[in-house]
């Protein structure tokens, strides 16, 4: 073979590529740290959970409610649950309909403030929201520290989440299916609802899920709403304070006590297991329900 | 001794004659001077043109000619968007369907359209096609059942699906979406179907059973169809209109346009030589 | 529509066109030549030139393939639309009739190394003329077709009137000369033969030009004509 015929590949690359295959290896050398790095932070964290949560579970923690540092959790497991749902149920309706009417009345005056709120909404720290739950509800209405207030200030904080989510969700897909729906003669109403929601169901879900494992994870909100009690939940609405998981993690482990640390860390290895089960489905769902895929 | 024959091999004129009965029918749509504008750009410039009835009219030209555009008028489909307007007029039994009293709704059950993407609905096959009837008719499950099954054996799809109607309609393949999505407009009963690129999406074996369909359906629907492919055109087609940039340059029988169109930019265009 | 027209997006495309009328063009010269030869072999009675010519229609024969083989490839592969498919329909035909006009030159040859064989006629002389104009008027249906000039075909396609004259002209001489001389019948029908392959050359040249315009103006030429054989009346 004489020279002029050897291959591309056989050729010495140019200076520029070489340069570019540095570059190359340099950035991929840097993901590969930082992921390494965040691998590490959380292994480390479900490590410390797993390490000392386990040993912490018991029936009892399913069966009594929390005596002052020692007991069970089902007051707070009962708790969580409430505050969960409840502001799920307050937040999804109000988030997927907002975001749907950001998705579809784009240029309205009304959506615009919507997503810009919503923008500014999602950047508030959530101790401010507490802060507004505390002064808005639990004084000036006189509700005290309930279930009510925790659930509207947690549904305050996920709704703009959900809108956003659900309003990607709607833009996402392809402009085609729309005008298909709307060629048969179909309305505004039922091409929205009958069939931009439904092939864009999945993505919608994943936000109100994400939005879930959000609420279910926050403190700071439920503080200055809920407070917390050592008794499983009465039935009030307003003026009976709940227990929660998440303080019993926050407030037991500053305790000097052994019994208030196992406490704190079966609640911390709880919370993650509901929040890992929630995100796994998610998951799950997102990959039957979206698969109005492109071609 | 014998004359020297005159052959007469061939002769466009006598081909646009062949296509002529329908010019004694009345067009279904006629459009007239029909200018259309994006904001402030005009994009059709004062098209005047006769659709006739149960024949295929391909609407071809280069990208941005107006072609799509001109098909998107015909059912108003333009409507959803606020800054594209028309002026003129598109007359369906003598009514202007530009005319703001004009029921879009209707106007678009009796005017079908298909996409270049095929657009079936997250919803399985038989919903695909309940989806429409059921805007229009309130209809008993038999009745529903037969009217679905009418229209997916009209578009050939029957065989392959009858088995699996209550699966997605994503879960078919390109071609069958695309036929999917030609039995939910022809489920309507509608008068004219209008075809966006429908093939372009298609590998050539899907594009086939795409075109003989339209074989199939021309007798009894007027379609007009916009593409790309030259030949899809004079395959499919009776009528041809060419656009080119916003203005209709020559409308006139498939067989002519293709073989001595008269004007020189059509010929231009159809033999690859746009200058 | 005039002659020039923008080239192809496709160049290749512009290339084998091109190539195809080089091709063609080539033909036709090449049947012109071997016309001017077999004529050239009969008026000096060179045998051996007559059979060059005889052998020599092999290779139009063999150039009429070659475009058959490119029309198709060019169908086939390039999906012609309107007036390239005009062209290369027009190319098909043209090649058939030039492969035509070759036989008949071809023929010509044959037959004058027939006549070799007995005594010299003097009307021979009279062909001449009327070879010339045949050829003249190939000639002119190339050089209309590689111009793409209607026009001129136009021209060729009126002119087959005049060696139609000529041709009625010699068709009556030879009879009166067979009527005069009833040993000279068999030299004479052979040169009325080839008076008369002659004759045919010019009808192929008209069919050129007919083709010439339909490429042209994408219509046949269908124009009445006066027809100037006269021989059936005779």
């Amino acid at each position: 073979m004489n020279a002029s015929a050897t291959s591309a590949l056989e050729r010495r690359p140019s200076l520029r590529y070489r340069r570019r295959y540095l570059t190359n290896l340099l950035g991929w050398t840097f993901y590969g740290v930082f992921f390494a790095v965040l691998a590490f932070a959380l292994l480390d964290i479900i490590a410390v959970v797993l390490k000392h949560g386990i040993p912490a579970i018991s029936l009892e923690l399913f069966t009594k409610p929390t005596n002052g540092v020692s007991g069970g959790l089902l007051n707070a497991i009962i708790g969580t649950f409430l505050l969960t749902f409840g502001s799920l149920l307050l937040a999804a309706p109000v988030g997927i309909l907002g975001g749907i009417y950001v998705a579809e009345y784009t240029a309205s005056p009304f959506a615009r403030a919507a997503r810009y709120l919503s923008d500014v909404l999602v950047g508030v720290p959530s101790i401010v929201f507490g802060l507004f739950g505390y002064l808005a509800m639990v004084t000036w209405l006189g509700w005290h520290f309930s279930l009510l207030a925790g659930c509207i200030t947690l549904a305050l904080m996920i709704i703009p989440y959900i809108l956003r989510t659900t309003e990607l969700a709607f833009r996402g897909v392809v402009s085609e299916l729309r005008e298909a729906a709307y060629a048969l003669g179909a309305s505004h109403a039922k091409v929205t609802l009958k069939v931009i929601l439904r092939a864009c169901r999945g993505r919608v879900l994943t936000g109100v899920l994400l939005a879930m494992a959000i609420s279910m994870g926050e403190t700071a909100p439920l503080i200055y709403t809920v407070n917390w009690s050592n008794y499983v939940w009465g039935g009030h609405l307003t003026h009976e304070p709940v227990g929660y998981l998440t303080y019993v993690v926050w407030s037991f482990i500053n305790e000097p006590f052994d019994s208030a640390h196992a406490l704190a860390y079966a609640a911390a290895l709880l919370v993650t297991v509901f929040v890992l089960v929630i995100t796994t489905s998610t998951r799950l769902l997102l990959s039957r329900l979206d698969t109005h895929k492109p071609h | 001794m014998h004359a020297p024959p005159i052959p007469k091999p061939f002769d466009p004129m006598s081909v646009a004659d062949d296509a002529s009965p329908a010019t004694a029918t009345e067009p279904v749509i006629d459009i007239r001077n029909l200018s259309f504008y994006y904001g402030d750009f005009q994009a059709l410039k004062d098209i005047t043109l006769p659709l006739n009835r149960n024949e295929v009219t391909a609407f071809i030209g280069p990208s941005g000619c107006g072609k799509s555009t001109l098909l998107r008028v015909l059912n108003r489909i333009y409507d959803l968007y606020p800054r594209q307007r028309a002026e003129g007029e598109v007359v369906i039994d003598g009514r202007n369907i530009l005319d703001a009293r004009t029921d879009v709704n209707l106007l678009r059950a009796r005017v079908g359209m298909v996409f270049q993407k095929p657009t079936p609905f997250p919803m399985s096959i038989y919903e695909n096609i309940a989806f429409g009837i059921r805007l229009y008719e309130k209809l008993g499950k038999v009745e529903m059942d037969e009217r679905i099954e009418r229209a997916l054996q009209r578009t050939s799809l029957w065989g392959e699906v009858k088995d699996k109607l209550r699966q997605s309609g994503i879960s078919l393949s390109g071609g069958q979406q695309q036929r999917l999505c030609i039995a939910r407009a022809i489920a309507l009963n509608p008068e004219v179907l209008l075809l966006d690129e429908p093939t372009s999406a298609l590998d050539p074996i899907a594009t086939g059973r795409i075109e003989q369909l339209i074989e199939e359906l021309k007798g009894d629907y007027t379609i007009v169809i916009v593409t790309h492919n030259m030949q899809q055109a004079a395959r499919v087609s009776n009528r041809t209109a060419f656009l080119y940039m916003g203005e209709l340059v020559e409308y006139g029988a498939t067989a002519k346009i293709f073989t001595k169109p008269t004007k020189r930019q059509t010929e231009d265009y159809i033999s690859g030589r746009f200058g | 529509m005039s002659a020039e027209f923008h080239e192809h997006i496709v160049k290749s495309f512009d290339e084998e066109m091109s190539r195809l009328t080089g091709e063609i063009a080539a033909m036709g010269e090449l049947a012109v030549k071997q016309l001017e030869a077999a004529m050239d072999a009969l008026g000096k009675r060179d045998s051996k030139a007559a059979q060059r010519v005889a052998d020599n229609d092999d290779a139009l024969d063999a150039q009429e393939h070659q475009i058959s083989d490119d029309v198709l490839r060019l169908l086939a592969l390039r999906q012609p639309m309107a007036r390239d498919l005009r062209e290369i329909l027009a190319a098909l035909r043209i090649a058939s009739d030039i492969e035509r006009i070759g036989d008949y030159a071809a023929n010509v040859a044959k037959r004058s190394m027939t006549l070799n064989l007995s005594a010299p006629v003097p009307l021979v002389g009279a062909l001449a003329p009327m070879a010339r104009m045949a050829g003249r008027l190939v000639h002119e249906s190339m050089l209309a077709y590689t111009a793409h000039d209607a026009e001129l075909a136009h021209a060729v396609w009126e002119r087959d009137a005049d060696l139609d004259t000529l041709y009625t002209t010699l068709f009556r001489e030879l009879l009166t000369y067979m009527m005069e001389d009833a040993r000279s019948i068999t030299a004479c029908t052979h040169l009325l033969f080839i008076a008369k392959n002659i004759e045919r050359i010019g009808d192929h040249a008209t069919n050129i030009a007919e083709n010439i315009w339909f490429v042209v103006r994408g219509e046949p030429l269908n124009e009445p004509r006066t027809k100037q054989d006269e021989t059936l009346d005779t």
